[in-house]
């Protein structure tokens, strides 16, 4: 006799319809001549018009074998893993990475939000996603006082080229998105 | 990124496509389709 469609668990509902906004930061860089997003501490590209897929690249050290480090072969992310493509709540926790140089390769830095959907490990201050996707880019640009012409101008080159995303991209103060001292 | 402790798994299923479309004015033109077709040669 052959299987209902019925038989078996039914499919659990998504717990929610749209994607998650987030807040991140990526750096700038050039493929293939083009103006890129880069994940701040992964060595991911983040294509124009595609997600980002997120797969897992952490290698656990084995117990009955110590000597191999094999990598893990879940899908990202998993509760209980390090894996995922991160967002965080709000503005203000991701501004804390564009002038942070620990363990982030240095380069231009770009602020913005970030929609995450698909399989998500939700967490006290952010997520973990397996899909990601910009949804607006705000570059910062500093003061006359604060850099040279030829810099600014390359920035707006940068911000021209981002436009590839095919969402907002916002020229900012820098002073706007700085994280704030001494408060 | 520093996120704090996990808390649980969700499932987030769009209804719309998070990504975007480009203007179909801005999209690339389509690459050929391959070779143009012989006419049938007739004898």
């Amino acid at each position: 006799m052959a299987a209902s469609p019925l038989d078996g668990p039914p499919p659990a509902a998504p717990d929610y319809a749209s994607a998650v906004e987030a807040w991140r930061v990526w750096r700038v860089g050039l493929r293939d001549g083009a103006v890129v997003l880069l994940s701040l501490f992964a060595d991911a590209a983040w294509e124009p018009g595609r997600p980002l897929d997120a797969g897992c690249a952490t290698r656990r050290r084995s117990r009955l074998l110590p000597w191999r480090v094999p990598p893990n072969d879940h899908p990202a992310p998993e509760l209980d893993c390090s894996c995922g493509i991160y967002g965080v709540a709000t503005q203000e926790a991701a501004r804390e990475y564009l002038d942070a140089v620990r363990y982030a390769p240095r380069g231009r830095r770009v602020l913005g939000r970030v929609g995450l959907w698909g399989d998500m490990v939700e967490s006290e201050q952010g997520w973990r996603a397996r899909h990601a996707y910009p949804i607006e880019i705000l570059v910062p640009l500093p003061t006359i006082a604060e850099t040279s012409l030829r810099r600014r101008a390359q920035l707006e080159e940068i911000a021209f080229g981002l436009e590839a995303y095919a969402v907002p991209v916002d020229v900012v103060p820098y002073a706007s998105v700085r994280p704030a001292t001494g408060a | 990124m520093e996120i704090g402790r996990p808390l649980r798994k969700i499932v987030v299923e769009p209804v719309r496509d998070p990504v975007p479309r480009r203007p179909e004015r801005e999209r690339e033109p389509a690459p050929p389709a391959g070779p143009p077709a012989r006419e049938p040669v007739h004898r």
